[in-house]
């Protein structure tokens, strides 16, 4: 048995987002909103180490383990047609809110690519799976190993018919999204491709960045952006609405508003979740924006993603500030997609069959 | 065939991308670099850490090393990676982050038959010719001059440097009852894996009949001549100036240094090493080194024998 041990998760800002936050800071001071919105994503605050109810070291567990093929760290399923590669977990700047900060850090080697490739298309899993997630860390930091890996899965899995790619370097590194990434979505007939991006704020769309994701729809028509609800960077109407719109101009797709997860050394990123319903009621349906950027309000539970909907919400405990959020998944069919999976201590299945999982609520 | 990236990159970074662990300073790189000609901001390798070198690495800030072990080091004013391989994680950080493949389209004066079969990504450099019976898998890049034709097959990914050809009419003639030599026509398929790398100014000939294979990983340096009816096996090198007579069977894994002369008909089996200079008139039995003319078998090969090569 190998030594586990806590990966310290370092302060790692891009010198492009270094330069954009001195600008920031010399023009408005540190007060101002939109360096606000910049570092406290990206500069390491002592509040991480306050101590706070949120103990989780991972968003959930779903790592597909399967001994015939030797499959590496970072392969997730929790949906029936869909499977998470985490080609890489390093990035260019580390987020401090990132869901993946206590994974181990590893990069996909070219023998593991092709490994997982194969899975892809083996007998029992292309019956279902016809979509991948590729992620990470940031899957555009390795331009070869993203290339290599869509083309081996054109090869040896050509059930996936549609891959999603996610990053951030446009964001962070937009100096960076060179040719070596364009051709990985050049002349691939038969594929779908989507990108997929996450921005908490307008003011990370500098003009470089929006250049850049011009360069990107030349390729990718299809960008979409998930964006997460933090404390003091994003949690007032104001800033979702100038986020959605610019997002609507720069024709990225509005996708989850996540409420932040109850991860260690999250707690002060946290509203509560009725916060983030609030917020979300007023965006699309006051009729003061258009409700062609409406995202779609989710928590990312212990057993995968839960949209709010009317109903989801189905108890409160408020001694434990911890809510019962009812799923529409079942468990017999995540244990029929990954049989690897267990079902995690907070979770329950309803009479019908149905997960129900409890979810920690932030704070005012 | 690559153009450079312009990357400011943490040395934090290229040590995650590598899964190697950083000793020393976090620290922007933004160049590849050389031992000969230590800069600050770059990443270098080396195999072994001499004297000379410490003393070097002290006196420029900023230098990732990559190493093979850590020699006690104190990280003082550069930072290093201990690596098994470490040329080969160097090569692998300049593909990854420093070079991209120049995307061009095929020149416009390249002459590609209609006939022929490219597959995706395939660029193809000014002033080939590509004839009707070409096949060229996906990703292949073929660079200028070169000149396909016959019966040619290539595999995925392959690299055709400037001026090569393939397919060409071989070397072929019966003398007739007045001594008159007649070319005898060569209808056979040249056979390429993926993979395969065929240098500048080389030359795969025609088959006669049967079938020339060169399979995948196979790396040919630039003039190199290849008779018909080779078979050459998965990941044998063949540098500069060799000479492969018609017929002539390699096995895996061989590796022939620059300057090689191969009798027609003959078998190298898999994992022979044939020095600088050859003429091998014999078959050669694996694993093994061969040398002189006409070459005489030297000894076992060794791991250190594919080091130092």
């Amino acid at each position: 048995m190998s030594e586990t041990k806590e990966r310290i998760f370092t302060e790692r800002v891009s010198p492009f987002l270094k330069q954009k936050m001195a600008d920031l800071l010399a023009r408005y001071g540190a007060a101002d909103e939109r360096y606000r919105a910049l570092s406290l994503q990206y500069l390491k605050s002592p509040l991480e180490e306050a101590a706070a109810p949120e103990s989780n070291l991972r968003h959930y567990e779903a790592e597909v383990v399967h001994q015939e093929s030797a499959l590496p760290k970072g392969i997730e399923r929790l949906y029936r047609r869909t499977l998470v590669i985490e080609i890489t977990i390093s990035c260019v700047a580390n987020c401090r809110y990132c869901l993946r900060q206590k994974y181990d850090l590893h990069t996909f080697t070219e023998d593991e690519i092709l490994r997982v490739a194969k899975y892809c298309g083996s007998q029992g899993v292309r019956e279902d799976l016809n979509e991948v997630l590729i992620t990470g860390g940031d899957a555009f930091l390795v331009p070869q190993k993203l290339n290599l890996l869509v083309e081996a899965l054109m090869r040896y899995a050509p059930n996936v018919t549609t891959m999603r790619v996610a990053t951030r370097i446009p964001q962070q590194s937009p100096e960076r999204v060179t040719d070596a990434i364009l051709d990985v979505f050049r002349n691939k007939p038969g594929i779908r491709f989507e990108v997929a991006t996450q921005t908490n704020h307008a003011v990370e769309f500098f003009q470089e960045v929006r250049e850049c994701f011009k360069r990107l729809k030349e390729v990718v028509p299809t960008i979409y952006s998930q964006n997460v609800l933090l404390k003091g960077v994003n949690d007032t109407p104001e800033a979702l609405l100038e986020l959605y719109d610019t997002m609507r101009i720069l024709g990225i797709e509005a996708h989850y508003l996540f409420h932040a997860i109850p991860l260690q050394g999250m707690h002060h990123f946290r509203t509560t979740v009725d916060k983030g319903l609030s917020l979300t009621k007023m965006i699309t349906s006051s009729g003061i924006f258009s409700g062609r950027a409406k995202p779609m309000y989710a928590a990312m539970t212990d057993i995968g993603k839960i949209i709010f909907y009317e109903g989801t919400i189905k108890e409160r405990d408020t001694k434990n500030n911890r809510l019962l959020l009812q799923s529409c998944y079942m468990l017999k069919n995540r244990r029929e997609w990954n049989p690897s999976w267990q079902l995690p201590g907070s979770a329950q299945t309803d009479k019908q069959g149905y997960l129900q999982v409890w979810y920690l609520d932030g704070s005012q | 065939m690559y153009k450079t990236r312009k990357v400011e990159i943490y040395a934090s970074e290229i040590a995650e991308i590598l899964n190697l662990t950083l000793t020393g300073e976090d620290f922007i790189v933004k160049y590849p670099g050389s031992l000969e000609n230590l800069q600050p901001h770059t990443v270098v390798y080396s195999e072994t850490l001499t004297p000379e070198i410490a003393r070097q690495l002290k006196q420029t800030r900023n230098i990732l090393m990559i190493l093979r072990e850590s020699y006690g080091l104190k990280a003082e004013g550069f930072s290093y990676l201990v690596s098994p391989r470490p040329r080969l994680d160097f090569v692998r950080i300049l593909n990854e982050s420093f070079v991209e493949r120049d995307t061009r389209q095929s020149d416009p004066t390249a002459r590609i038959s209609t006939d022929a079969k490219i597959g995706r990504n395939v660029v193809i450099g000014a002033h080939s010719v590509i004839g009707p019976d070409v096949v060229i898998g996906d990703n292949t890049i073929v660079l200028n001059n070169v000149v396909i034709t016959g019966k040619v097959v290539i595999g995925r990914n392959c690299v055709i440097k400037d001026n090569a050809t393939l397919g060409s009419e071989g070397y072929g003639f019966e003398f007739d009852e007045a001594g008159e030599p007649i070319h005898v026509p060569y209808v056979g398929s040249i056979l390429i894996g993926d993979h395969v790398w065929i240098g500048a100014n080389s030359a795969i000939e025609r088959a006669e009949i049967d079938d020339t294979v060169i399979a995948a990983s196979v790396k040919i340096d630039d003039l190199v001549q290849i008779g018909q009816s080779c078979q050459i096996g998965e990941h044998t090198m063949i540098a500069a100036g060799t000479v492969v007579s018609a017929r002539v069977k390699i096995g895996n894994h061989c590796w022939l240094a620059p300057n090689v002369s191969l009798k027609d008909r003959i078998t190298l089996a898999d994992d022979v090493l044939v020095g600088i200079g050859a003429v091998v008139i014999h078959d050669c039995e694996s694993h093994n080194v061969y040398a002189g003319n006409p070459a005489r078998l030297l000894r076992r090969r060794t791991q250190e024998d594919l080091k130092s090569v």
